[in-house]
């Protein structure tokens, strides 16, 4: 029986994206508990209420995360409109979704490259951020930036996409889907792979939902829990829609729901490119919240559940506007996890909830 | 041109971006930009570094962290801050948590602008980093060396 | 179009029972968060639970007094420890019976209780907002008595038109 070390992770390792603190405490190799340690991100921007009006702090709200910056700024705007009381014009409903489910096509080709990483496949890693980089060529070309967008604002959208875009994008990924086989066929049928993802971070179905994880983290240990289900905005519209799960509770699950996910957005891309409405995109909202008035709202981002609160005091400044992002709900599943695993699986396991420090700490 | 600006080893560290400037970062050394045929290549460890790339602006949890990377790097070395909030706050400048840009916890000398900065740009800013490099490999030669920071030193003046 | 939600206001003596009430019919918390305010903090829990009726539910307890102590639902929802920090860290209540208690060490912030703060131009707006309601109010008040003003006279005349018929 060894003794207990404290040996620090993080903030600046090479593996991890943010910086991120854990103090784990191991004996001989084996961890047996893991502390986190938050708070070098947090630049406190939900008090920047007071000097950016609604229509400007939507620029505050997508720079939260750069990899969920359409994510921020839907949910943001969605509430708003929630509490003013505003109806979007259908097509930008569409045109939201559609770019939120680009998003969630880069941020899982994103992470899946950060896990490839993780586990030392250096060169998967450069495969899928080069697929990646077809889709932040269509947002260029969509939106005019790569990463934060700037293309959603309160009452629909800044501009319209005209027909021959669509297509366009709707080309890409059809194109994409080829190549993206073959790195599937990498993460989830090559042995030496599976060895570092299968049995490794277990967290059983009931355990997920004592710690109410949310996201591809929890679908991973079968909870279903997708607010897409709930039918918000254009997703109201949508003929089907069947979260994907799997019963395995363990990295190579989260490894699988995730890369499935991104086929299953592909395929919502299409329906709604085919089914888009023609019309404006933007309804300019008049007036400011009322007094009192109180509004939430959620959003399915690729991290999972984000819930957003906005309550208004009659100026067009907002009182309070509060956004809890999927990975601080994760937080305590991520320790529970950590506890009982080897000291070189702490990367892997900590990548697999897809951390996002940014957003958790805003 | 020396040996010494020749494939310059980055390593690079978030102090409190989005994430937006890092994964602009890590999209430089990948395919489609391509940095590490420049011979370019993201260590963990500073005293392999020769470029330190820093994102996000600079609060009291990270400035001791900062200045920590950056004393250990080996000269000649040189900052590069990358993206608005490393060079002077950004749209954040006025949260109570942040003090500024990383200027106000190492000395700087490269800055690269843009939310979130590009990866042309990021070439164009190592580039001009190897000149750095160059001048200050010239000035050890004749004695001259880069400051030590101590962890608990007051913030830097602005654009020092 | 977001999600269905409601809100409640409860008492802060209700909530653990209301927590473990929650957690038993299989409900999950989604957040909890506050809303600074001059006479106290409101603070605000929200639980869903999937695959019924997904109403998101939110409960308000209005104006607990700044500096004071609140119990944690850590008990029921030991997922939330996040947020009940960050109330302790950004708005000076302290939390009582956490799991996972980072004593007032989460953020480390370089401002102690930063949401409490009222900076000078929150200030500024509020005093522009309460001037703005009070002429507001002294309009309607003027308006309504014209009115009844009004509404005594046209009497007289229809009286003489009357009269005059």
């Amino acid at each position: 029986m060894g003794k207990a070390t404290i040996i620090p992770f993080g903030p600046q390792h090479p593996v991890l994206p943010e910086p991120l603190h854990l103090d784990l405490v191991v004996e001989d190799e084996t961890v047996i508990e893991a502390v986190p340690q938050i708070g070098f991100i947090h630049r406190g921007l939900e008090k920047l209420t007071e000097t950016r009006d609604y229509n400007q702090f939507i620029y505050i709200a997508e720079r939260i995360c750069g990899i969920c910056a359409v994510g921020h700024s839907l949910g943001y705007a969605e509430t708003v409109e929630g509490l003013m009381g505003l109806e979007v014009p259908k097509r930008a409903s569409y045109l939201r979704v559609i770019l939120h489910e680009m998003s969630r096509i880069h941020s899982h080709m994103l992470w899946m490259g950060l896990a490839a990483d993780a586990f030392g496949f250096e060169s998967l890693f450069m495969h899928c951020w080069r697929l990646r980089e077809r889709v932040l060529d269509l947002f260029e070309a969509m939106t005019g930036g790569r990463v934060i967008l700037s293309a959603v604002r309160v009452g629909g959208m800044v501009r319209d996409q005209d027909a021959a875009t669509l297509q366009h994008v709707q080309e890409v990924l059809e194109g994409i889907k080829g190549e993206y086989d073959e790195i599937c066929r990498a993460f989830l049928n090559d042995a030496s792979v599976r060895s570092r993802l299968v049995g490794v971070g277990v967290i059983e179905h009931d355990d997920a939902v004592k710690f109410g994880m949310v996201g591809p983290f929890a679908r991973a240990s079968n909870v279903v829990n997708d607010v897409r289900c709930k039918g918000t905005g254009a997703y109201a519209e949508l003929s089907d829609f069947t979260p994907i799960t799997s019963t395995d509770c363990d990295c190579f699950a989260r490894v699988e729901v995730r890369a499935k996910e991104i086929l299953q957005s592909i395929d919502i891309i299409e329906e709604m490119i085919a089914r888009i409405p023609e019309g404006p995109v933007f309804e300019k909202p008049k007036g400011s919240p009322s007094d009192g008035a109180m509004a939430c709202g959620a959003l399915e981002q690729p991290r999972g559940e984000c819930y957003y609160f906005a309550q208004g005091n009659g100026t067009k400044y907002l009182e309070r506007m509060r956004m809890r992002t999927p990975t601080s709900m994760n937080l305590a599943g991520m320790a529970a996890a950590l506890k009982g695993c080897d000291l070189a699986d702490v990367n892997m396991i900590v990548l697999t909830i897809d951390p996002c420090i940014s957003c958790t700490e805003r | 041109m020396s040996f010494m600006s020749k494939s310059p080893w980055v390593i690079h560290y978030d102090a409190s971006s989005c994430n937006g400037c890092d994964i602009e970062v890590l999209a430089t050394l990948c395919p489609g930009f391509d940095a590490e045929r420049f011979g370019v290549i993201n260590t963990g460890n500073p005293k392999h570094a020769d470029i330190f790339l820093v994102t996000g602006s600079v609060n009291s949890r990270n400035i001791h962290v900062i200045r920590e990377i950056y004393n250990q790097m080996p000269e000649p070395k040189a900052v590069i801050a990358c993206g608005c909030c490393a060079c002077e706050g950004g749209v954040f400048h006025d949260c109570y948590n942040v003090i500024g840009g990383v200027d106000r916890a190492i000395p700087v000398d490269v800055y690269a602008p843009g939310c979130a900065v590009r990866p042309e740009a990021l070439i164009d800013a190592i580039v001009e980093a190897e000149k750095v490099l160059e001048e200050k490999y010239e000035a050890m030669k004749k004695g001259e060396h880069a400051p030590i920071i101590p962890l608990d030193a007051p913030v830097l003046k602005k654009g020092a | 179009m977001t999600v269905k939600q409601t809100f409640t206001d409860i008492e802060l003596s209700e909530l653990v029972d209301l927590a473990a009430e929650k957690q038993a019919a299989g409900y999950r918390c989604v957040n909890t968060h506050c809303v600074n305010g001059v006479d106290g903090v409101d603070i605000i829990y929200t639980f869903v639970v999937d695959g019924g009726d997904d109403v998101y539910e939110n409960y308000r307890v209005k104006n607990v007094p700044h500096k004071s102590h609140i119990p944690s639902i850590q008990g029921s929802f030991p997922g939330v420890f996040p947020f009940e920090n960050e109330t302790q860290d950004l708005y000076g209540l302290t939390v009582d019976g956490m799991l996972l208690d980072f004593h007032f060490n989460f953020y480390s912030t370089d401002m102690s209780e930063p949401m409490t703060v009222i900076t000078p131009e929150k200030k500024a707006a509020m005093e522009k907002a309460a001037k703005i309601a009070k002429a507001k109010a002294a309009k309607a008040a003027k308006d309504a008595q014209a009115k009844a003003a009004a509404s005594a006279a046209p009497t007289m005349t229809q009286a003489e038109e009357g009269e005059d018929k």
